[in-house]
């Protein structure tokens, strides 16, 4: 009885977190998404004022390189994680069987887990050194280094809560009856364009 | 020994399944900690994503494939076949010639072939299927002629390859044009002889009054000028590929307004949908990045080429091993994975061996086309899978005979490599 109290405990929790993190996923990818229909639109007005008027866009090239790419690479990470849209070799998972690919997927999300968190640490480390020392960037912005840099631990404290979610819904399902986290499907999705 | 041991790592890591470019990051960061401590690789870690993802020309990925989801909110890619079965659905097997027609059109605006697999499906199964076509030669048409997409400029894979390999873009583009005629007409004519052989594969169509036909060509128009304004731009030197692949998103959007097929669904789909696949590539890039570091630092890469170098075998057995190791690294991996693991590697030994960078960026996406359709993991024919509900299995059956002309074109393409080098070499400067 107790033991399937847990069960139900464990789940609810689950599904809270997952809730959270979903959000603030969600707001992330939505930040990026707008940030790809800025660029479409600020490469496009650059070949006009060229073509047009002579004159390119003098800030294209900064605010493209410094924010609008990495911005649309790290505020994404996360989602693209939860929409299992970063590509794997789905060889041996065609072959296991469901409970070897749960442990599989647990396994993999916790060691990648452990690397976004190291990733995340020392980036904002960086980003904090160059709030205080008010560097800025190498550019004609004038602007401060952390205003681009803060992106990263931004993109990978998210992507390495999604890691650690999905480390706990894999495993989890692994020991309950009922499956936490549905397991990607083998053979890519739609989303994977090559 | 450090260096076989992470390799190997990398390698467990991806065989258990984790995604390509985590596998990468984490090989490498322990490798890095391994060779040079953690002061090092803190560097290299708190450093590399941010200026890798901030590379000015990788917005080509992120802008080609917008293009892509937009052609395809647009509808125009429907259209494709139709206009193509009004004008060769009448000959033997002319409905699978049409696919392969429709398949290099949409290759000509859209540079990912799995989205042209999943759009080609959805229209041109139930076509041949009703017209009583095997089933499996129905769905291996489609799965190869959804490949095309990946050679026939835009080509996502070809601008990867471009910035990873340092070999211009533009060149790159203009130089998939022929080859992608040539696998067109190779797959129009293995259709042809696989309907020769048994008539009753694919019963004819009705015919098409020269009216049908010529009000079926409606579509060209905005395909072509869409085509024009990518590829058209770069040959001609007006835009570089970068300004030319934000020309391309933009044509494309304006053309799915115009087809009045723009809502707030369908545009933040579209925008969900490539950022999604953006980051994903990115992340691949950014992750190489630093296993490259390691690779770097153990002085890896120069290792493996001066030793091939110093093999007295002719360039050319060299040249067969390494197509023959794409050929095997495509039927376990993904595409883009492999460009980006195999380039920074295979690229230095190909001009050691004195091979042209252009040329051969264009025969491995050729010989990745091949990988996007064998089993296990031929991505291809997982697509049209779902999108059908037909089995896997008779997918990749269907697909057999055009592995097998696909292959003969590469070798083809491998003696003469004017074939693809000819017309990026009358390009504007």
């Amino acid at each position: 009885m107790s033991v399937h109290k847990n069960k139900t405990h464990m789940k609810g929790s689950f599904h809270g977190i997952e809730r959270v993190i979903g959000v603030l996923d969600r707001a992330a990818v939505i930040v990026a998404g707008a940030m790809l229909f800025v660029l479409m639109l600020v490469v496009v007005a650059d070949v006009a004022m060229r073509y047009v008027l002579g004159a390119p866009i003098a800030w294209s090239y900064d605010v493209i390189s410094f924010f609008l790419m990495p911005g649309l690479f790290f505020l994404a990470a996360s989602d693209t994680l939860r929409a299992n849209g970063h590509v794997a070799v789905d060889m041996l998972h065609i072959y296991l069987g469901e409970r070897a690919r749960y442990a599989l997927e647990a396994v993999s999300c916790a060691v990648a887990g452990v690397v976004f968190a190291i990733i995340a640490w020392v980036s904002l480390a960086k980003t904090l050194e160059e709030f205080q020392s008010g560097i800025n960037l190498a550019s004609g912005l004038e602007l401060p280094s952390w205003s681009t840099s803060f992106l990263m631990p931004i993109g990978f404290a998210l992507l390495t809560l999604r890691a650690g979610l999905e480390t706990w819904g894999y495993a989890g399902s692994l020991f309950s009856k009922h499956a936490l986290l549905a397991l990607p499907s083998v053979g890519g999705n739609e989303e994977i364009a090559e | 020994m450090t260096v076989l041991a992470i390799v190997f790592l990398l390698f467990a890591l991806l065989a258990i399944g984790m995604p390509v470019a985590f596998s990468l990051a984490t090989a490498g960061t322990l490798g890095l900690y391994w060779v040079s401590g953690w002061d090092a690789l803190a560097g290299v870690l708190a450093t590399t994503p941010l200026s890798t993802a901030g590379t000015y020309e990788l917005i080509a990925i992120p802008m080609f494939l917008l293009m892509a989801e937009f052609v395809i909110a647009s509808g125009i890619a429907d259209n494709l076949f139709r206009a193509a079965s009004a004008w060769v659905g009448r000959v033997p097997g002319g409905l699978g010639m049409a696919t392969a027609l429709a398949g290099a059109g949409f290759g000509a605006i859209s540079g990912s072939s799995t989205a042209s697999a999943a759009t080609l499906s959805s229209t041109t199964i139930p076509a041949m299927l009703k017209q009583g076509y095997e089933p499996k030669l129905a769905c291996g048409v489609v799965a190869i002629s959804g490949t095309l997409a990946m050679l026939i400029p835009p080509s996502i894979a070809l601008v990867l390859y471009g910035i990873i390999a340092d070999v211009s873009i533009g060149a790159l583009l203009v130089g998939g044009v022929m080859p992608g005629l040539l696998v067109t007409a190779t797959i129009m004519a293995t259709v042809w002889a696989l309907v020769a052989l048994d008539p009753a594969r694919a019963p004819r169509g009705r015919a098409y009054t020269l009216k049908e036909k010529f009000v079926s060509l409606k579509v060209v128009g905005p395909m072509l000028i869409l085509f024009m304004a990518v590829t058209g731009v770069i040959y001609s030197g007006v835009a570089t590929p970068t300004e030319a692949s934000g020309i391309g998103a933009f044509g494309a959007f304006v053309l799915a307004i115009r087809e009045g097929k723009i809502n707030r669904a369908t545009l933040s789909r579209a925008l969900l949908h490539a950022t999604h696949a953006s980051c994903m590539i990115v992340m691949i890039v950014v992750c190489a990045k630093i296993f490259g570091y390691f690779f770097t630092l153990t002085q890896t890469t120069q290792m493996i080429v001066h030793w091939v170098g110093g093999l007295a075998t002719s360039k050319w057995v060299i040249m067969a091993l390494i197509l023959f190791g794409y050929i095997i690294l495509g039927c376990i991996m993904d595409q883009i994975a492999i460009l980006i693991l195999t380039v920074p590697i295979v690229l230095p030994l190909i001009k050691t061996l004195g091979f042209d960078p252009v040329w051969f960026g264009v025969i491995i996406i050729v010989t990745a086309e091949v990988g996007l359709v064998t089993p296990p993991v031929g991505l291809n024919c997982f697509v049209v899978a779902r999108y059908t509900g037909r089995p896997l299995g008779e997918i990749f059956a269907g697909v057999w005979p055009h592995v097998f002309a696909h292959v003969a074109l590469l070798a083809v393409l491998v003696a003469f490599p004017g074939i693809i080098l000819w017309l990026p070499s009358t390009m504007a400067p």
